[in-house]
């Protein structure tokens, strides 16, 4: 096909594993990130770590 | 102010691990659908399958914006400290969801419009959301008396958040090459429930991930507010 609106996208799946890795290490890392924080901020406050 | 927090010896800190956790399997869930089952797109083929996170992540930003927003106002009328940890927590969550937005328009936008970025309103606006709340969030760090830190981050806040409105309507307001708003009648409910189950998957996510957060900063305000230890 040709001409503007008329186009097909074939492929991109490398543009699919690219987004989709970049959410699971941004959410992932992001959680554990708080995790980590919420255990180290407890031990300071002498609540212990959970 | 008040000096009341939270009660951070008591309450429960389960729930938002398992909250966060059921967050997490339900986008795994919505995402192998998306990827797997859901069929390809008439013209964006395989690169709109980008859409079953691009989209629930873009309106979960913005909800977590507006939560900061109700925390900004009910900080201001109820004095406090818990509506302003709350602030802290969500603002601080939706910077990292709008910038994971970008970062997956960018990826989006290279196979089909051919750039990973355009200074485009909506593009622009929702830089301009990101680098607004990020500043407030570092400039917390500088003050040092928490009633006033809470009092102008505050008013910070609901000043940024005038930007969440205009993000919404720049496709409606201004030439933009990013698509309008799309509705259950415009998409194919082929692809309903992986949208439906990852919006859920990220809103359970954030939920308990900003209920963590809140813990985080009312444990730091607690040791902030503790009378310092009198000399021997």
């Amino acid at each position: 096909m040709t001409g503007i609106g008329v186009g097909v996208i074939e492929g991109g799946w490398e543009f699919v594993w690219g987004a989709y890795g970049a959410s699971a290490v941004i959410l992932i890392g992001y959680a554990v990130s708080i995790h980590r924080r919420y255990r180290a901020e407890r031990r300071r406050t002498g609540q212990g770590a959970r | 102010m008040a000096t009341a927090v939270m009660d951070t010896k008591t309450s429960d800190t389960s729930t938002p691990y398992m909250v966060a956790g059921a967050g997490l399997l339900l986008l795994v869930v919505g995402s192998y659908w998306g990827l797997a089952y859901a069929p390809r797109e008439t013209y964006m083929g395989d690169v709109q399958r980008i859409m079953y996170v691009h989209v629930p992540t873009a309106w979960n930003a913005m909800l977590a914006f507006t939560f900061a927003f109700g925390c900004a106002i009910a900080s201001l009328i109820r004095g406090g400290y818990r509506w302003d940890t709350r602030l802290e927590a969500s603002m601080e969550v939706g910077v990292v969801l709008s910038t994971l937005l970008c970062i997956q328009g960018a990826i989006w936008a290279k196979p089909t419009w051919g750039v990973w970025w355009d200074w485009d309103p909506r593009l622009t606006t929702t830089a301009v959301l990101v680098l607004a709340f990020s500043g407030i969030i570092a400039l917390r760090s500088f003050v040092d008396d928490p009633g006033r830190r809470a009092v102008w981050s505050a008013v910070a806040a609901i000043i940024a958040y005038v930007d969440v409105p205009i993000v919404y309507f720049s496709v409606k307001w201004w030439n933009s090459l990013h698509q309008m708003q799309s509705t259950p009648e415009t998409v194919s409910k082929a692809f309903h429930w992986p949208l439906r189950i990852n919006a859920i998957g990220i809103l359970l996510l954030m939920w308990g991930l900003i209920a963590l957060r809140a813990r985080i900063a009312a444990l730091r305000l607690e040791r902030q507010l503790q009378p310092p230890p009198e000399a021997a």
